[in-house]
């Protein structure tokens, strides 16, 4: 109930009136006060003055009736003074105390007159002297009441002039006040309605140039504001929501495909796990690796690459149903989900489907490509419920299938996983494995074919297992390719072959040394000028350092491959090439790349010295290296009859059983120089 | 008090007046001796003070005023106390004289007793002479101012035509306060 009088509740325009009405009341309240003090003041003065002049001439005029003691003249003087309303009394008092003569206005009685005045009453004594000595005194009363007659009057006047002026300034007030407060009243009910209402199109109309003017100008000038924050917070929102959803996708989505990511896949298993309930019979988890994407990902570029990658997605989305669901898993794998499967025949059926349309030729630029891929396929819920569980289950069988020839289709089986387990456990070792020191190299001696000398070593990996004994460079070289730890692993063979390659020089004379060299060394811009290094510093002669890369490195002229096999013969390397007439032989290499050496593969020289075409077609190599001015190699030479045959047909160099198999170090010490020992002999 | 009304006596009635005065004197003069109060005789001397006061001469007294005393006065000390006092900012003097004494030197006289003023040469003095004369003796005719007895109050008569005739100018105020005035 109290807020009802509280003041600041109040409107204004009721404040103002309180305000005014409440400065006149105190204003004329102050002027009263001050005007009865001062007419009180001055009227007192004027009065006692005025009475003390009466005293002087009535006691003027009674001295002679007070010296000659006549009471009743004096008496009479003094009557005069009944002229006078103001007078109450006056008395002629002798120095005994005795009244000699006295005068009381009508109406007052003697005593009261005698008594002590009261504050209204003004009392003079005028001394009656003659001749130096006083006879007596007189003592006048005059009656001030009429000065608080006339404070009244004034009183009244400055209360009627204080309601005069309260009426006056209430009634211009009012119209101030209306100057002022309807334009507040006006800008309280625009606030209102843009604050509420949050129409910001509203506008105050501004009427002066006072202080309202400036409010509403500022009131406009803040709405402004507000609409223009509201328009760029608007924007920016809008943008925020687009980059969110932006980001939403690119975090769940594959940028060269488009398909979604392994992201997505999880999120989606995920909520297909947990809403078992929509199930609808059984799901085929698909695990798809291009066989040969890196290929042509390491000779093509990457820009080819992708170009692959997004056909591939293409065909993969438009073989499968809506239901279905494609994910690009990472690289060059693929994961597709496809729903309602109804067995393992069906689910086969499909992903023969789905390879079909993978390995059609396509065609990047001028080029037609083909791809072909491995899939491993797990079933849900036959295999396993998890999801996670099933994708390595497709994995494991994804790997068979490409361990078993490539371009298949592999369902899973529980042995596989063990497998994949296996490779896994592999390459974890693999990584330790130098630092073990459970990498050596093995050599295997190159004969010149007609003077029975070794020309050179091919250096070859060895990994001596702590568990599994040793362990084949087909077994471990694919895993270190794939883990990228193939780099390391290659330059720790160059140096290792070229620093045993130097001692052996100084030991037995000039001979030369063939590193194998990965297609994925070959992809890192700084091999040459590392291989170079590691030649410099084990100190063995340029020509005698050997690096050997395959067909398939080089199939096609890539402009890197061509500068840093170019770089390298610049340095004075001499580059081989190994398995030459098989895979995509192409003789054009011969004319792009600057090599030194051709190895005839294995596959011709095994049926030699019957065979006749395979005879042919040595004749034809080695014919075609001496015209290039090539050196030539046999791999694989097993009996004495193929290297008599290959001598013949006039291989220069050769390999194999029948000479030594690879031997590791003090082996093949022992065998050089016993080789020497042999052709000093036969010389 | 009879024997105070009527004291303007007739030359005519003079003898008879004169008897009874020796009568009056010789009873009263007892009984004056009585009724001369020590308060009346202060108001007297104050009257005959008071009287200077209210008169003005016509050559104002330069070193004093003198008041002459004629006769045996029964004022006692009290007259004498009026030599203390000044009129108009001068002394007053006081001379006690007889009959033979000359009077002219007189500002004022008071005449205690009348007993020989007529056949005094003061009498011609001061009918002539600008001296203000008092008497509270009604057998002194030839005073301006006489003295009374009205009840218990002291009053006075005054001749004014008497004293103008000598110059003197005796003020209004006194005029007015005069019981009668001739």
């Amino acid at each position: 109930m109290s807020r009802r009088y509280n003041i600041s509740d109040l409107p204004i325009q009721k404040k103002l009136w309180l305000f005014n009405l409440l400065t006149s009341l105190i204003s004329g309240l102050f002027a009263v006060l001050l005007l009865a003090l001062i007419v009180w003041q001055l009227e007192h003065k004027k009065g006692e003055h005025a009475a003390r002049i009466t005293a002087a001439i009535i006691a003027e005029n009674a001295m002679p009736a007070l010296q000659f003691h006549d009471k009743r003249t004096a008496e009479e003087v003094l009557a005069g003074l009944g002229r006078d309303a103001q007078i109450v009394s006056a008395r002629i008092i002798e120095p005994s105390g005795h009244a000699f003569a006295a005068f009381f206005a009508a109406g007052i009685s003697p005593g009261v007159a005698g008594a002590d005045a009261s504050p209204r009453h003004v009392r003079v004594t005028v001394p009656m002297q003659a001749g130096g000595i006083q006879l007596a005194t007189l003592e006048l009363t005059s009656d001030r009441g009429y000065v608080v007659e006339q404070i009244m009057t004034y009183i009244a006047a400055v209360g009627l002039a204080t309601v005069m002026s309260l009426v006056v300034s209430s009634f211009v007030g009012v119209r101030l006040q209306r100057a002022i407060t309807r334009p507040l009243s006006a800008l309280v009910a625009l606030m209102k309605r843009v604050s509420v209402g949050g129409d910001l199109s509203q506008r105050a109309a501004v009427a002066g140039r006072d202080e309202l003017g400036a409010l509403g100008e500022s009131f406009n000038r803040m709405i402004e504001q507000i609409e223009h924050r509201n328009t760029t917070l608007r924007l920016e929102l809008t943008e925020r929501r687009r980059a969110e959803t932006q980001l939403e996708h690119l975090a769940h989505h594959d940028q060269v495909t488009g398909l979604p990511n392994r992201h997505f896949f999880r999120r989606r298993a995920a909520e297909l796990a947990r809403d078992k309930s929509a199930r609808d019979g059984t799901r085929a988890l698909l695990f798809i690796d291009l066989d040969n994407f890196k290929y042509i990902n390491d000779t093509f570029g990457h820009d080819c690459g992708d170009q692959l990658l997004v056909v591939v997605a293409q065909r993969l989305s438009t073989s499968v149903r809506n239901v279905d669901l494609v994910v690009r898993f990472g690289g060059d794998e693929f994961v597709i989900l496809l729903e309602q499967v109804k067995d393992l025949e069906q689910a086969r059926r499909r992903s023969d489907e789905l390879r079909e349309a993978i390995t059609q030729p396509f065609m990047l630029g001028e080029r037609e490509f083909f791809v072909t891929c491995s899939i491993g396929v797990a079933m849900e819920p036959d295999n396993s419920g998890n999801f996670d569980d099933l994708l390595q289950k497709a994995d494991a069988a994804m790997y068979v299938a490409k361990n078993g020839g490539k371009n298949g289709i592999c369902l899973w089986q529980p042995a596989m996983s063990t497998a994949s387990r296996a490779r896994f456990e592999l390459e974890a070792d693999l990584h330790q494995a130098l630092g073990r020191n459970e990498l050596e190299m093995h050599y295997q001696p190159i004969l010149n074919l007609v003077t029975g000398r070794i020309a050179g070593m091919e250096a070859l990996m060895r990994w001596r297992h702590p568990s599994r004994g040793l362990v084949a460079p087909s077994v471990f070289i694919p895993i270190a390719e794939d883990s990228g730890l193939i780099l390391t692993l290659g330059e720790w063979a160059m140096r290792t072959a070229f620093n045993q390659m130097a001692a052996w020089n100084l030991q037995f004379g000039p001979m030369f040394v063939a590193v194998n060299i990965s297609g994925r060394q070959l992809r890192d811009p700084a091999f040459a000028a590392r291989s170079e290094a590691i030649a410099k510093a084990s100190g063995l002669a340029r020509q005698l350092c050997e690096l050997e890369v395959t067909e398939s490195i080089l199939m096609e002229p890539a402009s890197e491959a061509i500068g840093l096999l170019k770089k390298l013969t610049d340095y004075g390397f001499s580059i081989s090439l190994d398995d030459f007439g098989t895979g995509y032989s192409s003789l054009a290499y011969l004319k792009h790349f600057s090599l030194n050496k051709l190895k005839i593969d294995r596959s011709f020289v095994t049926e030699l010295p019957h065979a006749v075409q395979d005879a042919a077609i040595c004749k034809a190599i080695v014919l075609m290296s001496k015209s290039l001015s090539l050196r030539n190699v046999a791999e694989g030479i097993e009996t004495a009859s193929q290297a008599a045959a290959l001598r013949q047909l006039g291989c220069q160099y050769g390999q194999g059983y029948y000479f030594s198999p690879a031997l590791p170090v003090d082996q093949m010490t022992a065998f050089v120089s016993e080789n020497q020992c042999e052709a000093q002999q036969a010389a | 008090m009879a024997l105070l009304t009527g004291p303007w006596v007739t030359a005519r009635r003079a003898r008879v007046a004169a008897l009874c005065a020796l009568l009056w004197l010789a009873v009263a003069g007892m009984a004056e001796e009585a009724t001369f109060t020590n308060d009346e005789r202060i108001l007297k001397v104050a009257f005959l003070y008071n009287f200077s006061l209210y008169s003005e001469w016509p050559a104002p007294p330069v070193a004093g005023l003198v008041l002459c005393v004629l006769g045996r006065d029964q004022l006692g000390p009290a007259l004498d106390a009026l030599e203390s006092r000044q009129v108009n900012g001068k002394p007053l003097l006081l001379r006690r004289i007889d009959v033979r004494a000359d009077v002219t030197a007189c500002h004022m006289l008071y005449i205690a007793a009348a007993a020989d003023i007529q056949t005094a040469t003061i009498a011609l003095d001061l009918q002539r002479k600008p001296i203000l004369s008092v008497s509270d003796d009604a057998n002194a005719e030839v005073a301006m101012i006489h003295l009374g007895r009205e009840g218990n109050r002291l009053v006075f008569d005054v001749d004014n035509t008497r004293a103008r005739a000598t110059g003197l100018v005796l003020s209004s105020k006194l005029l007015r306060l005069a019981r009668n005035v001739r």
